[in-house]
């Protein structure tokens, strides 16, 4: 379980979190909405200390936390069960597929190559990516890095998964392919966090959504109750401009 | 006459790529080190390194190794008459006079190619190694390094090439290296214009050498641009095609 209370984050005075509480439970599946620059990707990037949050207190598991005096061993031991899927793949260039997912297995986690080399082929197999291991992330498409990028993350096995607009950087052809892969993840059992625009895919696998504006938690709440019945008028105009097909309305025609 | 003398300048060969190697490998270290200050903009250090850069740069080589070669000396005098030790310059031996100028020098040109290539490395890399668990060595070593090399190696290559010439410089602190030999050969004859050519066979041997180490090093380094067996990826593109 993973639970966020007050965090805060600014760059000098641009205030981008003004206190945000986020609980996630083991298992779930926790989308986050809202327009640009309401602190979507701020959030994500200050759970996995990518960014240094400046206030706010982190529980997780049993490590507990506040961020202004938070010591090496807890960031630590957070950094290394929660792993990061980006918008734009990050993918190690100058590594094949393989290697870029053997990485962490063989630097962090100490494996021995061979040990390594086996989980990563699975993983790799997971995305569907097995023929491709040898291929370098500039012989690879977009989608298919985006998939590299997941299985690299699925290998280390963390206890969350947090992905930051992980289709906004595709071509429309290869969204589907990733999201296919996003929700065998999501079905396998394992946490999620997941920022994205793709309202209807957020709708269908969210066991919780979250609206974020200005900073701050405006509405959370199950898919349902955030996207469809809310009568904050934020959340209304924002739904209307994001192409979200509401199906409840659509069957009812 | 000019290819006679070859064989008597290789005595000198050995000297002369003592210098260039272990000066260019003090040097990348040191422009490493100085290339990580001016990233990390250290507050003192940042000047005192901008201020080396800036000297290096902006004097003559043949300068500097006159100023070491007479310079050190007096530190340890200095430091002699300061602190009543009996540190004695006798012992350095000249070499040492002539590694430390051609380094030094040579760091401060190589530290702005190690900057700059650091640089041109994404942040999204360093990102995607740090939520993996690496720490900061860790993605320097694995990560940043080998990309920033990428970039790097034309120049590196360049000035090692530089390097190689420059120690022709050394016999300023007393070294006698290939030029130097050359010389001393050529005085026994008068033949200095043929020694003079037969120098610049050798050393234009050893750096069309070097030029080609250089570019097999970076064909293997950019190992991404290589063609790989795109078969079996083609075949599974192939399976998931539709059947018509």
């Amino acid at each position: 379980m993973l639970e966020i209370k007050g965090l805060q984050k600014s760059y000098r005075r641009l205030e981008v979190l003004r206190g945000v509480d986020l609980t996630v439970p083991d298992g779930s599946v926790v989308g986050i909405i809202g327009s640009s620059g309401s602190g979507k990707s701020t959030l994500l990037r200050c759970i996995d200390y990518l960014e240094r949050p400046n206030a706010g207190h982190i529980t997780f598991d049993d490590v507990s936390f506040d961020v202004t005096d938070a010591s090496k061993e807890d960031i630590r031991y957070l950094k290394s069960h929660i792993t990061m899927v980006f918008q734009s793949f990050n993918l190690f260039k100058l590594k094949t597929a393989l290697e870029n997912v053997m990485e962490g297995l063989v630097i962090v986690r100490k494996l021995e190559k061979a040990e390594a080399k086996r989980i990563a082929e699975h993983a790799l197999d997971q995305v569907g990516l097995l023929d491709w291991a040898d291929h370098f992330p500039n012989q690879l498409s977009g989608g298919q890095q985006q998939r590299v990028a997941i299985a690299r993350a699925l290998a280390l096995d963390p206890k969350v998964i947090l992905f930051d607009e992980p289709t906004s950087a595709l071509d429309p052809e290869m969204i589907q392919e990733v999201l296919k892969v996003i929700r065998d993840v999501a079905k396998s059992g394992k946490t999620i966090i997941i920022v994205s625009h793709e309202m209807n895919f957020i709708y269908d696998i969210c066991d919780k959504v979250v609206f974020l504006a200005d900073g701050q938690v405006a509405v959370e709440g199950t898919p349902r109750e955030v996207m469809v019945e809310t009568d904050d008028e934020r959340i209304r105009q924002f739904v209307a401009k994001v192409n979200f097909i509401d199906y409840a309305d659509q069957y009812s025609i | 006459m000019i290819f006679t003398n070859i064989p008597k300048l290789l005595k000198y060969l050995p000297t002369t790529l003592e210098i260039a190697v272990i000066a260019y490998a003090a040097s990348l270290i040191v422009g490493f080190l100085v290339a990580l200050v001016k990233i990390k903009k250290t507050k003192v250090l940042y000047q005192i390194v901008s201020f080396y850069v800036s000297f290096c740069r902006g004097t003559p080589i043949i300068v500097q190794l006159y100023a070491t070669y007479f310079g050190i000396p007096m530190i340890l005098q200095l430091i002699n008459a300061r602190f009543g030790t009996h540190l004695s310059s006798g012992f350095i031996p000249n070499i040492v006079f002539a590694l430390t100028a051609l380094s030094l020098n040579d760091a401060a040109y190589s530290s702005e190619y190690i900057r700059a290539s650091i640089e041109s490395v994404e942040a999204g890399q360093r990102e995607a190694a740090h939520s993996i668990g690496m720490t900061t060595w860790q993605t320097l070593r694995r990560i940043v390094i080998p990309e920033a090399m990428v970039v790097a190696l034309p120049s590196l290559g360049n000035s090692f090439i530089n390097m190689i010439k420059n120690t022709s410089l050394a016999f300023t602190c007393a070294v006698i290296e290939l030029t130097a030999g050359g010389q001393l050969i050529a005085g026994r004859n008068y033949r200095y214009f043929e020694m003079y050519i037969s120098l610049a066979i050798v050393y234009w041997v050893i750096t069309f050498v070097l030029s080609r180490v250089f570019g097999l090093a970076e064909k293997r380094i950019r190992r991404n641009e290589k063609e790989v067996d795109r078969r079996a990826g083609n075949q599974r593109a192939a399976k998931e095609l539709p059947q018509a």
